[in-house]
């Protein structure tokens, strides 16, 4: 635990990005503020550019212009080298887990230790089996990716984006795929490691139900302006928010309503 | 008065109250700034068993005290355990691992374990944690008796004996087929696999012939200087190549080429469910993929053979020019007088077979993969082994065969 009183309430400073491949635009004029601690919602409809935003922010994809501040270091400026160190910080879930298939599933959460750290491989064992712990997965700690199912492949990828005590984690539709049940488990699984790891959350999703539950920030992308349309958290957007779009998304219409009828 | 601290090799008694680190500090002390190193002690000596902890508890700075599993037998059962950590500065996931420790070593001791002292956060990390952690099956080991073993291999041997058997049945069905265009096979797939198999690979396959006729007159023209028999150079390139060598290299280009391609593609495929769904559709494999792999490479092989035997003619027609004073029209001549018509048939005739094989074996295998992505270099692997033995073992046969005809 670092000490959250000293360290600033902002984490992570997104200043009019935008983002293109080429010529198109994905994304353009996103600006937001990631605060310490919170759950933040990346929500917008299939293509809107939520996983090309995420990609921007954990270094896979430079974004056309504008700035990522990390605890007010510019995260793109940074060399290589700087860029991977902020990375350590950093946790990833990824949208199929994007476990490597040639180890076992402990060896997986074990990697980034032994590369990362100087620790003894005991204590590397260890850690992995309380990581793998955290999630439930300790029986699986010597199978192959290919030999356990996909929600079991995404509790491992969690572990594998905790193992090293990450600051900020992230997570590409971390529900997509699961049942109802193991879906909610994760909901609570998230907000345990949040309380307990004291890390900030970046959440990419569609499971509205999780998203009213858990996050309690966000920003709203849409696909056709191709910038931001509303901020804040899921459930204020559902009950609170008259833009036609976000409306429909929060509660799951098939049509978008005409801005007339949500005036009146 | 039982005492026990975080340092083993310190198992002797210590006066209650005393912190022990755990690691002992520098000899010019901790210089002020660095946290303490994270330490542990145990009092059980005043009934109810306590266990303070100090110093930094993270990963970074090595905060990972071990604690022993009966470390906690002294305590009196029955009792709850408390912990005091008021003492500590800094926490993760280290700290997490010794009180997961420390409540299965309550756990055996009869002792209860609460929990409330700790902070919050750690609180909610243990109580996803399990109680035991659970053991993980024994690794599967083989004490398959040796007959058991060698009759296992043996059934599969044939299996896969029939399998391929079965593939080779239903792609000569499926090319009879698409003679009359009832095959299925779609077109452009046909066109794109023809490309890949044939004229995309003239580079590779001109380069490598080339050299090798090259390199054959070189050696052969050294020897046979000796004789004053240079000019049957053009002999021993011609017949060599258009007999062996052009169709053997040739072979192991595309093995290592298209072989290996198929291989990765299907099990590809295979990783991404696209031959599941072909299934479900009921779209047969063979005619949807086997076929037009199948048909590319044994059509387009022969073509190379024999593009490969013209240019490696031409390699051994630069060196011997260089070489030696004879004319280029008595060179070539002589080259279509020593290479009978029947040489090129048995090389062009070998080729079909040998892309028949490459691809089949290439099928098969991607077919068989794995479906996780070390399983496709795997499959990859797999399928240019067995196309370059395959094809070295086929044209043995093809030379006894050639002998017992007389050709």
């Amino acid at each position: 635990m670092t000490h959250p009183d000293t360290a600033p309430q902002t984490l992570i400073e997104v200043r009019d990005l935008s983002l293109a491949f080429g010529r198109k635009v994905i994304q353009q004029n996103v600006s937001f503020d990631l605060k310490r601690g919170s759950i933040f919602a990346v929500m917008g409809g299939s293509g809107c550019g939520k996983s090309t935003l995420l990609k921007s922010m954990i270094g896979l994809l430079r974004p056309s212009s504008g700035q990522i501040l990390v605890e007010q270091e510019d995260y793109w400026a940074q060399n290589n080298r700087r860029r991977t160190e902020l990375n350590h910080r950093f946790g990833v879930l990824f949208q199929s887990a994007a476990l490597w298939s040639s180890m076992t599933v402990g060896e997986n959460v074990a990697l980034p230790m032994e590369m990362f750290t100087k620790l003894q491989p005991e204590v590397i064992r260890r850690l992995v089996e309380l990581k793998l712990g955290f999630v439930g997965m300790e029986q699986a700690i010597d199978l192959m990716p290919s030999e356990i199912s996909g929600g079991m492949r995404k509790r491992a990828g969690l572990a594998r984006a905790i193992a090293l005590d990450p600051d900020i984690l992230f997570f590409d539709e971390p529900s997509a795929g699961l049942d109802p049940i193991t879906s909610a488990r994760l909901d609570d699984l998230i907000l345990s490691l949040r309380d307990g790891l004291g890390a900030t959350i970046v959440i990419v999703s569609h499971e509205l139900p999780s998203l009213f539950k858990i996050a309690d920030d966000g920003i709203f992308l849409d696909a056709k302006t191709h910038t931001p349309i509303a901020r804040g958290a899921p459930r204020d957007l559902r009950d609170h928010c008259t833009i036609p779009e976000v409306m429909a998304f929060m509660n799951r219409e098939a049509t978008i309503p005409s801005a007339s009828e949500a005036k009146g | 008065m039982p005492e026990q601290t975080g340092q083993a090799e310190y198992a002797a008694v210590v006066l209650p109250h005393v912190m022990t680190q755990n690691q002992p500090p520098p000899p010019d002390g901790p210089a002020s700034g660095t946290p303490a190193h994270a330490a542990w002690s145990l009092e059980t000596q005043t009934g109810t068993p306590v266990l303070r902890l100090s110093g930094s508890w993270d990963v970074a700075h090595g905060g990972m005290a071990p604690f022993p599993a009966d470390g906690l037998q002294d305590a009196p059962r029955g009792q709850t355990l408390q912990i005091d950590t008021s003492q500590i500065t800094n926490w993760d996931s280290a700290f997490v691992a010794f009180l997961w420790d420390v409540k299965q070593a309550a756990g055996h001791a009869g002792l209860e374990f609460d929990p409330t002292s700790l902070p919050d956060g750690a609180q909610r990390l243990l109580a996803l944690l399990p109680r035991e952690p659970a053991q993980p099956p024994a690794p599967k080991t083989n004490t398959d008796a040796l007959l058991t073993r060698v009759g296992d291999a043996t059934l599969q041997a044939l299996n896969e004996t029939g399998t391929v058997a079965c593939m080779a049945a239903e792609t000569t069905q499926g090319a009879a087929k698409t003679l009359t265009g009832k095959s299925g096979m779609r077109w452009k797939d046909l066109a794109t696999d023809l490309w890949n198999a044939g004229p995309s690979a003239l580079l590779i396959v001109g380069v490598v012939n080339f050299l090798v006729g090259a390199i054959l007159a070189f050696v052969g023209l050294i020897e046979l200087r000796r004789f004053a028999a240079e000019i049957y150079v053009a002999n021993l390139v011609g017949i060599a190549c258009a007999r062996e060598i052009s169709a053997i290299m040739t072979a192991i280009i595309m093995a290592g080429r298209t072989g290996g391609a198929y291989a990765a593609r299907i099990s590809t495929m295979l990783g991404n469910e696209e031959i599941d769904a072909l299934e479900v559709f009921g779209i047969p494999v063979s005619s949807y993929i086997i076929l037009p792999s199948i048909l590319s490479l044994s059509l387009m092989m022969p073509l190379l053979y024999i593009y490969g035997t013209l240019i490696a003619i031409l390699g051994g027609f630069v060196v011997a020019m260089s070489m030696m004073s004879a004319s280029a029209v008595g060179y070539l001549t002589t080259t279509f007088d020593g290479v009978a018509l029947h040489e090129f048939v048995f090389g062009f005739v070998k080729s079909f077979f040998f892309a028949s094989f490459i691809a089949l074996a290439a099928c098969r295998v991607g077919l068989k993969a794995g479906r996780s992505a070390a399983d496709v270099g795997i499959a990859a692997t797999r399928a240019v082994v067995i196309g370059i033995v395959g094809i070295i073992a086929m044209d043995a046969i093809f030379a006894v065969i050639a002998n017992a005809l007389d050709i």
